[in-house]
């Protein structure tokens, strides 16, 4: 059997998903906190990289993100004379989810109903509609509150959703053994 | 095949908001590649779940260890598949970076005709990864190890038996995608949600491939020595 044999490198793969698998099965929660991190990491990154002369790689990073947003600067936040990658609704929108996946932790939080997370959500929609219908042009400062309201609530109300589905055991996560018990 | 079934299912789950929007997470999560082996293995859940003719094969996001590894693993799968396209496109792009820089008017004809290369190249393996994705999933829905992806003859017959399903497949699929790009209506975060509900269309229909296939039932997966 060849060192490279086929044998070897299916077992290998196959084994070290697994280890994957078992971690993150364990650590998904805690996975979730870095996405909005990364997401409004990046999206500062890009105005920063494209102040600095870096063109090409700051373009890429608006390229990416202007598949999941509009850009439009108008209703950016800007950074070093540069709007960021995504709009300010969308800032707004990812904080709230990293404070969110926080604050899901907390216990009992994770118990919040989906009325709750309508309700956080209710004055992004309101905000959004009323302007796509072109009876007010809404602020930044709006835009940004009420995406972070939004984020905040829906994504408590999901990760504690993900939770009660997921009902994994052995979990570091202390809050997914309520879950078990209760 | 049943068509209106693979759109329309997802909505007689009980579930299936809650069942979407956490889906939608998951391709948020899939920007900073951690949700894509999370989705890849929820999509072969549903595909085992319709293969086993489950009434509602929406499956439930528990299990989330075993959805990573077997998604972690069908992804590796998926990636090999690619790599002859992107390491020719690779070698043809510096080749282009390097006549790119030389001034010669045949230079330029020679870029022209090694973009088009690229270009042709990259479409036709595209399409010969879209009409064999299907067969690898079924593969993998029954075998779900890495040389599963590999059973040549298996998914050579299984795709030569059923190419009319799998095109059938790959045409709706790309009206799933089209319908799912107006979830930008929602604040341009639904099409978050749509793109996952167009994943779940492809699911379905996969899953219905195997259902309604010609030929003899699949073997295991070959061992490969």
């Amino acid at each position: 059997m060849t060192f490279l044999s086929w044998a070897r490198v299916d077992g290998f793969i196959q084994a070290g998903a697994r280890r994957a698998g078992r971690w993150a099965g364990r650590h998904w929660p805690w996975l979730f906190l870095f996405v909005p991190g990364a997401l409004l990491g990046f999206s500062a990154l890009a105005p920063l990289l494209a102040a600095m002369g870096a063109d090409s790689t700051a373009g890429l990073l608006y390229r990416g993100f202007g598949r999941i947003c509009h850009q439009m600067p108008s209703r950016s936040l800007w950074i070093a004379g540069r709007p960021m990658a995504i709009c300010a609704r969308d800032v707004g929108l990812y904080a709230g989810m990293f404070l969110g996946m926080w604050i899901v932790h907390v216990p009992h939080a994770h118990r919040m109903p989906a009325w709750g997370a309508f309700l956080f959500a209710a004055p992004m929609a309101l905000d959004g509609s009323v302007q796509f219908l072109g009876l007010w042009e809404s602020a930044n400062s709006t835009r940004l509150w009420t995406g972070f309201a939004a984020g905040l609530g829906v994504s408590v109300w999901l990760m504690g959703e993900l939770m009660r589905a997921a009902g994994e055991r052995n979990s570091d996560v202390d809050c997914l053994n309520d879950f078990n018990e209760g | 095949m049943n068509i209106g079934k693979a759109f329309s299912y997802v909505f007689e789950d009980e579930q299936w908001i809650t069942k979407v929007l956490i889906g939608g997470l998951f391709v948020l999560a899939s920007t900073v590649l951690i949700g894509i082996p999370f989705l890849l293995g929820y999509i072969v859940a549903l595909i085992r779940n319709v293969m086993a003719g489950s009434e509602r094969p929406l499956p439930e996001w528990d299990e989330l260890g075993e959805k990573f590894t077997e998604g972690l693993i069908l992804a590796i799968i998926l990636f090999v598949w690619s790599l002859p396209v992107l390491l020719f496109d690779g070698f043809l792009g510096a080749l282009i970076a390097i006549l790119g820089n030389a001034a010669s008017s045949n230079a330029g004809v020679l870029v022209v005709v090694l973009t088009f290369l690229i270009w042709a190249v990259s479409l036709l393996w595209g399409l010969v990864v879209a009409l064999f994705t299907p067969a690898i999933m079924v593969q993998f829905a029954q075998k779900p190890e890495f040389s599963s992806g590999f059973a040549f003859s298996n998914l050579w017959r299984f795709t030569a038996d059923n190419i009319g399903n799998i095109i059938i497949t790959v045409l709706i699929y790309w009206v799933a995608g089209v319908i799912a790009g107006f979830g930008v209506i929602l604040c341009v975060v639904g099409v978050l949600f749509t793109s996952f509900w167009s994943y779940l269309v492809l699911g379905h229909l996969i899953g219905q491939i195997y259902l309604h296939r010609k030929g003899q039932p699949l073997p295991p997966a070959e061992v490969l020595p």
